[in-house]
């Protein structure tokens, strides 16, 4: 190829998003006890019924053995020398506007690209709650929110505002027993996200987040929390970058979503976190736990994800189909390039009547990245008329990476209408010759089979996310091929 | 070999719902039949459970096949990781009886051969285990049936390992008919090395016992071999039902078809798990995988996991599953043409069943299966 020496330079192009920034952060240190679950509830003033709920977690958590069945590979974590709680120093006196946040955070955020203060006009479209590290710092258009009575604000905010609310709903959809990290971060979540909607409410705009791992040593353990009452609608998008760091970190939120009666959620990840280097090193390891409940008639959950970073992606955002009618989605692009590894994938329980759901799911693996769809359809025998369509194609860029399926169909309802279909091929060399023919490099020629091949998905998200996504792609694409 | 073997499972035991490979096939049966053994013929590795068979293997005896000669060891484990299959570890410590099929090279066997394994009542007494031994030489071509049968009405469980090895050119083509009495816990691992260039066919059919589990594995030692995996089952009552296949792309120009339909009424369970592993050196691997399922009845269940591992790009690869109930319009069509209800639900079953029948080669072999399964005869009187 004549611009070899061009794709070698962009193939050994740093992670665009790696610089640290420096903020004085205010952690505990490494190590995890009875007393490190104390010492951060009572940093985060909780009330008496979380401080139990937490210690429960962790109590449980250390019966439980490290599950070791994903098709992944990682050194052992050693869970005490992570630090589990570190947050800017500024917490003490939280900003009361733009104004007041500390101009190196802005900066970091402008890097970014994340408009918080020169953009507030664009940012009226989005209503962004950054999550430095593991406290939020600001919250834009809280007010306009407020109006509609929607409350979208950090967890510990929402802790002490709506304990109430945090009581009912906290691990009634991913209790803290229900697998080895859940857990984990049942005992030592430090912050996450919160959001309610009234009933019959229509969110006025789309709220995210942007979570953001600073402090090196950190592990992330992020709670978000949603909840939709009857009749409401929310679309909420998730974005993630990293700073470039030599060390694993660990990465394991539990994102818990609640739809009752006629609700929709729509929930948008985009995950652009460290992928490690070309070897390899470093690198976030994603293990988070999402599920949505469909607990109402009528209600809808959907899931969009575009996973293109960490070194480790292990997660199945699940929809369990209780109320009748009820509608499960999951769209997912997942990139694995150089070392990366993604165990991803879904699971949809039907328990109510006339319940359906889709499920598209694209794995693009290149260089020596590993990439496997694990899903789960589970028809029960109360699940009457159910139904559920399943794709998922892998691509394979190169002969040294791979592409896994393993679907899993448990069906006990005569009912049932499901089918599965999946392929594995590489870019044809149709298709690349008939590009090239025209003009393209083979670079710009890939990149657009690609984009095509996630087109599916990509209509899904919402705008802002879409064009993100698949600048997203292309970068991490870079330098697959020559 | 047996000591080894023996000691192996007593110290790893039976499979239980923990381990992946037996995740919705629980052996609580199985272990029940041994625990009785256990107080009847002492659980110990001894001459009276490895010596007396109660499975009358009928078949013509000739150059070609006899009974397994257990006393030359070296012939056993050849086709297969026997960690891997902790049955199959049961089996190496206990086998009784079994065939020996050999074909020398350059040979073509026109007619069938055809193995009749019947369980007569004394089978109930102890834990039946069968050893088969397939080899089939360079540039040869067989068929070997195995027809599976029960003589009495009493449970018994019979633990069935085969071996095959496909020389180099060769074509097999290897049918399992498994119509045991409904009691019956019928084990069976069936386990595939290709020499270069062989074709292996290999048909099952599940009709009967109480639980059925077949792990049909593919090996292919060189390259350009092809293995077609074709069958069907059928489960009502409480019988359940577990095909596990599996093919190993280790080497380049290999091709793999995994085609089965079956269908689940009453309670039964039926579980299919298929696996396709492309290793990062088998270029041009073509794999299929299909499994069709009708599920007539809200108790039964279908787990059914088509499963990928692919490491290799230049490959083709794919796979579908569907669980369904009897097409809807198409019984309004048959009923509106004045066709009885259940004529027409028989009919659709038919069809359903048909369009893996076709898949077989052999007409013998075809009008095999439709027998078996009380299948009304096509239009062409097969």
């Amino acid at each position: 190829m004549s611009n070899n020496a061009e794709i070698k330079e962009i193939a050994s192009q740093e992670y665009q998003h790696g610089f640290v920034t420096d903020i004085e952060s205010e952690s505990l240190p490494p190590g995890l006890s009875e007393d490190t679950v104390r010492a951060i509830s009572a940093k985060k003033n909780e009330p008496e019924f979380l401080l139990n709920w937490r210690l429960k977690a962790y109590r449980h958590w250390l019966t439980m053995k490290e599950p070791k069945w994903p098709h992944v590979n990682y050194p052992p974590i050693d869970f005490q020398a992570i630090s589990y709680f570190s947050a800017p120093k500024s917490i003490d006196d939280m900003p009361k506007s733009l104004d007041e946040v500390d101009p190196e955070l802005l900066r970091t955020y402008e890097k970014l690209g994340i408009p918080l203060r020169e953009q507030e006009m664009l940012a009226g479209v989005v209503a962004v709650d950054a999550v430095f590290d593991s406290v939020s710092v600001a919250t834009t258009f809280k007010s306009k929110l407020k109006e509609a009575g929607v409350i979208f604000c950090s967890f510990s905010e929402a802790v002490q505002e709506c304990p109430e609310l945090i009581e009912q709903y906290l691990g009634s959809v991913v209790p803290y027993a229900d697998n080895y990290y859940a857990a984990l971060n049942s005992a030592v979540y430090s912050d996450g996200s919160f959001v309610y909607i009234p009933k019959g409410v229509r969110c006025p705009m789309e709220l995210s987040t942007y979570f953001r791992i600073n402090a090196a040593n950190t592990g992330q353990f992020e709670r978000t929390l949603v909840i939709a009452e009857e009749g409401s609608h929310v679309s909420y998008l998730e974005g993630c970058t990293a700073p470039m760091r030599d060390e694993n970190q660990l990465h394991a939120a539990v994102v818990e979503l609640i739809a009752l009666k006629d609700a929709q959620i729509k929930y948008s990840t985009v995950q652009n976190w460290y992928p490690g280097d070309k070897d390899g090193k470093g690198g976030i390891y994603n293990f988070v736990t999402k599920r949505g409940d469909c607990r109402g008639d009528n209600s809808k959950i959907s899931w969009t994800q575009v996973e293109t970073g960490s070194a480790i992606t292990w997660k199945y955002p699940s929809c369990i189909l209780r109320g009748n009618n009820s509608v499960g989605e999951f769209y997912s692009v997942a990139l694995t390039n150089n070392m990366q590894q993604a165990d991803t994938g879904t699971k949809m329980i039907h328990i109510g009547k006339n319940t359906s759901s889709t499920i598209i799911s694209k794995g693009i693996s290149a260089g020596r990245g590993q990439n496997s769809y694990r899903g789960l359809v589970k028809i029960t025998p109360s699940a009457e008329n159910a139904k559920n369509f399943t794709q998922c194609d892998s691509l394979l860029i190169g002969d040294k990476c791979g592409a896994h399926t393993f679907p899993y169909i448990e069906v006990a309802n005569k009912t049932a209408q499901l089918g599965h279909e999946a392929a594995t091929s590489k870019i044809s060399e149709d298709q690349l010759f008939y590009c090239m023919q025209r003009g393209l490099d083979m670079e710009n020629a890939i990149s657009m089979i690609v984009n095509g091949f996630c087109k599916e998905v990509f209509k899904e998200l919402p705008m802002e996310f879409a064009v993100e996504a698949q600048k997203l792609l292309e970068v991490s694409l870079e330098g697959c091929v020559g | 070999m047996r000591q080894q073997a023996w000691q192996q499972f007593t110290q790893q035991g039976l499979p239980t719902l923990r381990d992946e490979q037996w995740k919705y096939t629980p052996l609580r049966m199985v272990a029940a039949l041994l625990k009785e053994e256990e107080n009847n013929v002492g659980g110990i590795l001894n001459e009276a459970r490895t010596k007396q068979s109660n499975i009358e293997l009928q078949f013509e005896a000739n150059s070609y096949v006899k009974q397994v000669d257990f006393d030359n060891v070296a012939i056993f484990n050849h086709t297969f990781n026997l960690a891997e299959h902790p049955l199959a570890v049961l089996n190496t410590a206990l086998m009784q009886s079994g065939v020996a099929i050999t074909i020398p090279d350059n040979t073509v066997i026109a007619e069938p051969i055809v193995i009749t394994c019947i369980a007569n009542d004394a089978s109930a007494e102890q834990t039946q285990q069968l050893r088969h031994i397939i080899k089939i030489g360079v540039n040869s071509k067989a068929q070997v049936i195995f027809k599976y049968e029960s003589a009495t009405e009493k449970r018994y469980f019979v633990n069935i390992v085969q071996e095959i090895h496909a020389g180099e050119n060769s074509h097999l083509e290897h049918v399992i008919i498994q119509e045991q009495h409904d009691d019956a816990l019928h084990i069976e691992g069936v386990h595939i090395k290709q020499a270069a260039n062989s074709i292996v066919k290999s048909y099952a059919l599940s009709k009967g016992a109480k639980l059925a589990r077949f792990d049909i594995q593919a090996h292919f030692a060189a390259a350009g071999s092809s293995c077609e995996m074709i069958g069907l089952y059928q489960a009502k009552g409480k019988q359940h039902v577990d095909f596990h296949l599996n093919a190993e792309h280790k080497q380049p120009h290999c091709r793999t078809k995994q085609f089965y339909r079956g269908i689940v009424d009453d309670k039964a369970k039926a579980v299919f798990n298929a696996r396709v592993v492309i290793h990062p050196q088998a270029d041009k691997s073509v794999s299929e995988q299909t499994n069709n399922n009708l599920l007539l009845s809200n108790t039964a269940e279908v787990d059914t996991k088509p499963e990928l591992e692919v490491y290799h790009d230049d490959v083709k690869a794919a796979h579908g599953a569907t669980v369904g109930q009897l097409d809807k319009d198409a019984l309004f069509y048959l009923t509106a043409r004045g066709i009885q209800k259940e004529k027409a639900e028989e009919m659709l079953r038919t069809a359903f069943l048909s369009a893996v029948i076709d898949e077989i080669d052999s007409v013998m072999v075809q009008a095999l299966f439709r027998t078996a399964l009380g299948m009304m005869e096509d239009k062409n009187g097969r």
